[in-house]
């Protein structure tokens, strides 16, 4: 062992001759762990702690001052190596709940993880003795620490899906456990995954944290859905809890939103979510001819025909514009009625055909000049070939009349 | 058109004849005549031409009360004369049409002066002055293409004004005051709107009263045949006979205009966004075909010379004996009079096909 | 009576007559052309978007600036403030919430202040300004310079 740890030293400092290991605190561990198989001296050169002036002895005790491996970890020097997961949460927890600590250093920091933490069930179920949970270090890593905000950091927004997917969609890892593993499968399929994995959308589209809480992660309470989707969807919840349905929903213990959307696997609406037929996200409680389903029927028939108009519109402006007329205003109130539609759509949320009726009136409005617009270029078509129909008339009368006048010339020759 | 002794327009010639030597004129009018034969029907070609001028003059002053020369409001200017504006749609389309056909019958008009061989003395300067109006006219049909400021306008002036800065030495600062410029900008609208509207058609007028003055002074040429056959002559009176003819000419080409103009109307198509990538399949407008297509035939060196600069000196050198035709047939050689006939059949061909080829491209 | 049926005056007269017929179908549209129509091009640089007695402070208008959506703000302080009213998250209408002093986005909660900077919610940038004149009592809005 000694001669191992002799090699171990001769070969660092053989090595050491481009370290920075002077460059960052660890102090003289790391003339022999920068060079090290796990790459740990590696990612402390990007740590935020490292740049804050924290050494490993912070963590890992020891006595930093000495580049001798058996000095340095002697007994009495508060070594402990590699934290365990209850360790490691009382060492990170230990500064970072500190309020008097944080609020000098980095004032704007939270300091409540910990507290949080502790309710969560990653927790309680340490605290049980099972270490297959998640802990700091889990999500934020341990020794190249980045800010949350670094594109690098897994707890990065568009990077957190997957660092909590890590164990939550290793069916195998969570066998042991009582919860589905298909939530990230189902989260990438959803419009949210797609908008932040896909577009990159970091400011708008929700991650897991999002819905569920960073430290004390867990499910949102049943009677409160409506306020976690309403914190960017804001005008539906406002509209869903002033409909009749939210009461129906109270009493019946049915998750808001959840119910017709869905959680994970929240996909584009369509408008063969309305009625009353089999199939129909309605038809989950209101059966044909029951108390709802006329309303449901009334969404379902209304949708249709604004459809319907938007087809016929797209064929007539096509035609006239084929045809060489300008069809620029009536493409601007097919823009206005499909805004009207999307507003419209929202407007469900409110289940009230009075609501919807004024919109519906809007539309048809935008609709109608549409095809007015198409129609006046077909009819305008129309008075252009007549008209030139009569200027050619006039012009082969008068042609003809020429050519006699030219008859009555006094002969060539 | 009354001939009646009660004419009341009488009174007015006498007053007018009372000051101005009328008559003197009337006499000339009179006494002018146009040959007749079988190649007569080529003749109205070079009136056709005059006439297209004119309706391209009228329509174009009428768009001049709508139309809104800068960058950011051209577009809209001409969709509103095209949608709103009362028969807009039609002074528009006539104007559009009118300059196709307008080059169309000048170039048809050149290769029936050419084939008939009245180049020739004493009208050398008729020729040249009558190239340089075709000259102007592409000068025109370049000018007006952009005036839209389309998608299709804009790029196809960036690569037309591009072959311009391929000429060596001069190419470059040419292409820069065209353009306004290093690119094609909101600047290079107006400039292009000065040359459509005023410098050109000064240029145009000039060359078009020198054209005419010249074929005035010396009369329509006669078929050469009649050199050796005098017994063939026969001509018409310009008034009334050739004129009324002409006149007939003139109003079937307004009607074919209207019909092109309301079967056919002339697109607008997209604003020009100078940030979006070119589309696809850019092409300059028909006239400009064969030089482009040509071009594109280059290979990326000919020698020391790049492609392109070679292809333009092969057209230039062909331009340049096109000119000079009247020099080097002057009617003494019979052999290089065929020679210059059939070459003028093979570049008529040329362009034919060149121009086929681009437009299918 | 005989030169009445003058057969070289009747054509005479039906010459004259269908020239002017015809000389009428060309003159008519370009006189029609030449008189204004009464619908007036859709401003593309200049708009009148208000006037003063139209908005009351702390309110907002939607308008048509050539053919995009625009919106005009007067202020709780009576100024006037206007912006392409494109929402510059995924292009939705935004419009003003006196409730809030803010310009709102209902498609995710996006929120911008009045100077169009996003201050809240998805839209990561601000709101595309126009400028404002005043010319008595009209309001006009016109591209950025």
């Amino acid at each position: 062992m000694k001669v191992f740890a002799a090699a171990l030293i001769v070969v660092c400092v053989a090595l050491s001759s481009g370290a920075r290991a002077d460059d960052l605190p660890g102090g003289k561990c790391l003339e022999c762990h920068l060079m090290t198989e796990d790459g740990v001296g590696e990612l402390w050169q990007d740590d935020v702690h490292a740049r804050a002036g924290i050494g490993c002895d912070a963590c890992h005790g020891g006595d930093a001052t000495q580049d001798d491996s058996e000095l340095a970890k002697r007994s009495g020097s508060g070594y402990q190596g590699e934290l365990s997961a209850s360790e490691i949460v009382l060492s990170c927890g230990g500064c970072h709940s500190d309020v008097e600590y944080m609020k000098v250093r980095k004032p704007l920091l939270p300091v409540d993880q910990l507290q949080k933490y502790q309710t969560s069930v990653h927790a309680k179920l340490l605290a049980k003795g099972e270490t297959r949970v998640a802990q700091c270090a889990s999500c934020h890593g341990a020794h190249g620490v980045r800010e949350v905000n670094d594109a690098k950091s897994p707890a990065y927004a568009s990077n957190v899906p997957a660092t909590c997917a890590h164990c939550h969609a290793d069916a195998d890892y969570m066998a042991d456990f009582d919860i589905k593993t298909n939530q990230y499968d189902e989260y990438v399929q959803s419009v949210h995954g797609k908008a932040l994995l896909e577009k990159n959308d970091v400011r708008g589209a929700p991650a897991c944290n999002d819905c569920h809480g960073n430290h004390g992660a867990a499910p949102p309470s049943i009677d409160a859905i409506s306020n976690i989707c309403g914190t960017c969807h804001s005008y539906n919840a406002e509209l869903f809890l002033a409909s009749p349905l939210a009461p129906a929903f109270k009493e019946k213990s049915l998750a808001d939103c959840v119910a017709c959307h869905g959680k994970h696997l929240i996909t584009h609406t369509s408008d063969e979510w309305q009625g009353d037929t089999p199939g129909a996200t309605c038809r989950k409680c209101h059966e044909e001819g029951e108390d709802g389903s006329d309303l449901a029927l009334y969404f379902t028939d209304t949708f249709a025909s604004v459809r319907q108009s938007f087809e016929e519109i797209e064929q007539l402006l096509g035609e006239a514009e084929v045809k060489g007329m300008d069809v620029t205003e009536g493409e601007d109130y097919v823009e206005a009625a499909r805004q009207g539609v999307m507003q419209a759509r929202t407007l469900i949320h409110s289940f009230s055909k009075p609501v919807m009726e004024e919109k519906l009136i809007e539309i048809a409005g935008n609709q109608a000049a549409a095809l007015e617009v198409g129609y006046a270029s077909l009819r305008a078509l129309e008075s252009r070939r007549r008209g030139l129909a009569i200027s050619t008339l006039l012009l082969l009368f008068l042609t003809l009349l020429v050519a006699i006048k030219i008859r009555t010339l006094p002969p060539l020759g | 058109m009354s001939t009646s002794p009660e004419n009341p327009d009488r009174a007015l010639l006498a007053w007018v004849k009372d000051r101005y030597p009328v008559s003197k004129f009337v006499d000339w009018a009179k006494h002018k005549t146009v040959p007749i034969g079988p190649s007569a029907f080529w003749y109205y070609f070079g009136g056709i031409t005059l006439f297209l001028f004119f309706i391209q003059v009228g329509t174009g002053i009428l768009l001049m009360f709508y139309y809104k020369g800068s960058s950011d409001t051209a577009f809209e200017s001409v969709r509103f004369i095209s949608a709103k504006v009362p028969f807009g749609w039609l002074i528009r389309s006539v104007h559009a049409w009118s300059a196709n056909l307008m080059i169309l019958s000048a170039f048809i008009h050149m290769f029936s002066v050419f084939f008939m061989r009245a180049y020739r003395k004493p009208r050398e300067l008729t020729w040249l002055s009558g190239i340089a109006l075709l000259g102007i006219l592409f000068g025109f049909g370049f000018s007006g293409y952009l005036l839209p400021w389309n998608e299709l306008a804009f790029f196809a002036t960036k690569v037309g004004t591009n072959i311009i800065g391929v000429i060596p030495y001069i190419g470059d600062p040419i292409m820069y005051v065209l353009r306004g410029g290093e690119e094609v900008t909101g600047s290079t609208l107006p400039r292009f709107f000065a040359l459509h509207v005023a410098l050109f058609p000064a240029l145009l007028t000039t060359f078009i009263v020198v054209h005419l003055f010249f074929i005035q002074l010396q009369g329509i040429h006669e078929p050469d045949a009649w050199k050796t056959r005098p017994e063939q002559r026969k001509t018409m009176p310009f008034f009334p006979h050739f004129f009324m003819r002409e006149l007939l000419f003139w109003l079937i080409t307004l009607n074919i205009l209207a019909v092109l103009a309301v079967f056919f109307p002339a697109e607008l198509g997209i604003e020009a966004d100078p940030f979006s990538p070119a589309p696809a399949g850019i092409k300059p407008e028909w006239y400009f075909l064969a030089t482009f297509e040509f071009l594109k035939y280059m290979p990326a060196h000919v020698g020391p010379i790049e492609g392109e600069e070679f292809g333009l000196l092969i057209i230039s050198i062909g331009f340049l004996g096109w000119c000079l035709v009247p020099w080097i047939d002057r009617g003494r050689s019979r052999r290089i009079t065929t020679i210059v006939m059939v070459a003028g059949v093979a570049i008529l061909a040329f362009l034919s096909v060149m121009t086929y080829l681009g437009h299918v491209a | 009576m005989k030169r009445l049926l003058d057969r070289r005056r009747i054509l005479n007269w039906l010459l004259g007559g269908s020239t002017f017929a015809w000389l009428g179908s060309v003159v008519y549209p370009v006189l029609r052309f030449l008189s204004p129509p009464p619908e007036q091009e859709a401003a593309v640089s200049s708009v009148k978007a208000a006037s003063l007695t139209e908005m009351a402070p702390n309110s907002g208008k939607i308008f048509k600036f050539g053919r995009k959506p625009a919106l005009i703000v007067r202020g709780p302080d009576g100024t006037f403030r206007a912006f392409l009213a494109k929402c510059t998250h995924l292009d939705c209408v935004v419009q003003y919430r006196p409730d809030k002093e803010r310009i709102w986005c209902a498609c995710h909660d996006g929120f911008y202040d009045l100077n169009g900077t996003n201050v809240s919610g998805p839209p990561p940038t601000p709101l595309d300004a126009l400028e404002v004149h005043m010319q008595g009592d009209d309001v006009y809005v016109t591209r950025k310079s």
